[in-house]
């Protein structure tokens, strides 16, 4: 009887499973079908009937878009800023996250709410100026403009992961380097910055992807091909008219996707276990 | 948490932080909001003029903004009531007693952990008018005969457009609510079960009304994100066909981009940020406390 039981049940759990599925798989259906037009021939793709899977994997795509003279370029450019920005970022936001984490001081309370307000700006009204200030410093179509730009939300965004990272460190350990005669400087950088490397690396690979999927500030400040960024760049090769190479395009995509699926897929379980809302930035 | 007691050190390690906030941050949109009193084009040579407040009057007379105002209103709420019912869906599917719960709440991240622009291109191609695969799929089951054209056809666009927002706000919506209901005790379900209440019940008076708190922030900044959203649509259609689907940042985007008048599309973005003002100050309070 409860063999039986135990049967039913794993039937009934294996069946809601399978609808779960089907739904979720209907869900990410464009993204599926971008994953296989990458892989087509293009007579495949462009066919009256379309097919689910390629007839056979072809990196054809791929190695098309890699032979493109700008497409190495917008990579360069992505990874150049990204990383810039997270290092710049990442200092900062060391320093302003270990003092709201740890001290209390008049205008702390202050200084936390500017942080979440400055990352719900209307992008909009930061461009505008942005864009201004920019001409005025030459400093359109280079990679500082971006870099400059994409500071503005990754800085607030790492100040307030870090502080949640330092508040679940205990204070102990700092408290005695204190003792020992250690400045304030060394103990942040002997004590803290090596116990909290798991959450700075975690820390700067979310600036990095935030840098990488930018689109607006890169659509706006990079003037030619040889400044723009993966986002801009793909998109900009589906533009409004015209015969598109979907192939290579979904290539070029599926490429733009990766640092995003990583992180996420690694941090999956820590999202959902302690979310930490204030530091959410789209 | 112990806080240390120093007086110069907190603001001596906040110094860079709040001095890049102030320089690249305060600086340039208070210098926006000077603008959008004056008459600035950048086109011209000549020196910015104080005109009052003549921006926003032109702007509230004009349908072409009226419109987009309108719209990103309407939109944003139509996105959040969608997102929100199938984001609990989701949320509760997976919290469910079910096999690989790992891979599908991993699967259902996609639309969100990708780039916006990224996803701007793939639904332009799962749309397309002759080779995408949403038409083939309605024409094989028989719902469509001829293939639409949903991305040139004004009220298909604008019906797309939302939809695919909406796919891009479900998987924050399903991980945050999922994350309020890994956190609310298994025993008082039990406790509910055994006093016979039925699903249906649990779900409308324990697990929504445990969930509120919840389901006020994700709102709260979900429809923010969405209100601002402006990747996606810029990649899709640019606000087109028309202005079908102009909402409030294309639409600045479009008269800065196109006019280089950048007073009065500050304007525009001063109006954008008033009218975040209320969420944006409900939704720190609400961090703030916990």
């Amino acid at each position: 009887m409860s063999v039986k039981k135990k049967q039913k049940e794993f039937i009934f759990k294996m069946l809601k499973t399978i609808i779960i599925l089907v739904v979720t798989i209907v869900f990410i259906l464009p993204f599926l079908w971008m994953i296989s037009t990458s892989f087509k021939a293009p007579d495949e793709i462009f066919a009256a009937i379309p097919r689910w899977l390629p007839r056979e994997f072809g990196f054809g795509n791929y190695v098309g878009i890699w032979s493109r003279p700008n497409f190495p370029v917008f990579i360069v450019n992505s990874i150049i800023i990204s990383v810039i920005t997270s290092i710049i970022s990442l200092t900062v936001a060391v320093l302003s996250g270990y003092s709201i984490s740890r001290f209390k001081f008049r205008g702390r309370g202050f200084f936390s709410a500017l942080l979440i307000i400055v990352q719900m700006f209307p992008s909009m009204l930061l461009l505008i100026p942005m864009f201004v200030i920019m001409q005025r410093l030459n400093l359109m179509d280079t990679h500082a403009s971006m870099i400059i730009a994409y500071t503005t939300f990754a800085m607030p965004f790492c100040t307030w992961m870090l502080k949640g990272y330092f508040d679940t460190i205990p204070t102990s350990m700092e408290e005695s380097a204190r003792i020992e005669g250690c400045t304030r400087m060394g103990v942040l950088i002997r004590i803290i910055v090596p116990l909290s490397a798991p959450g700075i690396v975690t820390v700067s690979m979310f600036a990095f992807v935030l840098s990488w999927q930018e689109y607006l500030y890169a659509l706006t400040f990079a003037r030619t091909e040889a400044m723009r960024t993966i986002t801009v760049g793909i998109a900009l090769m589906q533009g409004q008219h015209g015969s598109v190479n979907w192939g290579e395009v979904m290539a070029g995509s599926l490429i733009a996707c990766i640092p995003g699926l990583v992180l996420f897929t690694y941090l999956e379980k820590y999202l959902v276990q302690g979310f930490t809302m204030g530091a959410i930035k789209e | 948490m112990y806080k240390f007691k120093s007086k110069a050190t907190p603001y001596f390690f906040l110094l860079p932080c709040a001095a890049l906030i102030f320089t690249i941050l305060i600086y340039p949109v208070t210098a926006g909001m000077i603008n959008s009193f004056y008459d600035e084009n950048l086109l011209m040579p000549m020196e910015p003029t104080f005109i009052g407040i003549s921006n926003y009057q032109s702007l509230l007379g004009n349908p072409m903004f009226l419109g987009a105002l309108w719209r990103s209103i309407i939109w944003t709420i139509t996105i959040q009531v969608f997102s929100l019912t199938i984001g609990l869906f989701f949320a509760l599917a997976l919290n469910g007693n079910i096999f690989w719960k790992k891979l599908l709440r991993c699967l259902v991240l996609i639309p969100w952990v990708i780039p916006n622009a990224i996803s701007g291109i793939i639904w332009r191609w799962f749309l397309d008018g002759s080779y995408g695969l949403l038409n083939y799929i309605l024409r094989s089951l028989g719902i469509i005969q001829h293939n639409l054209q949903w991305l040139s056809t004004e009220h298909l666009a604008a019906s797309a457009l939302v939809s695919v927002i909406i796919w891009r706000s479900i998987p924050f919506i399903t991980i945050t609510l999922l994350a309020g209901l890994q956190a609310i005790p298994m025993d008082i379900y039990e406790a509910a079960q055994v006093d016979g209440a039925s699903r249906l019940r649990i779900l409308m008076h324990m697990t929504l009304p445990l969930l509120s708190k919840i389901i006020i922030i994700t709102t709260i900044l979900t429809s923010i994100w969405n209100f601002n959203q402006f990747e996606i649509i810029q990649v899709i259609t640019r606000g087109g066909p028309g202005e079908a689907t102009l909402t409030l940042p294309v639409f600045i985007y479009r008269l800065f981009m196109q006019t280089f008048q950048t007073s009065i599309a500050s304007s525009a973005a001063v109006i954008m940020m008033i009218i975040l003002t209320i969420p944006t100050i409900v939704y720190v309070r609400k961090i703030l406390r916990g």
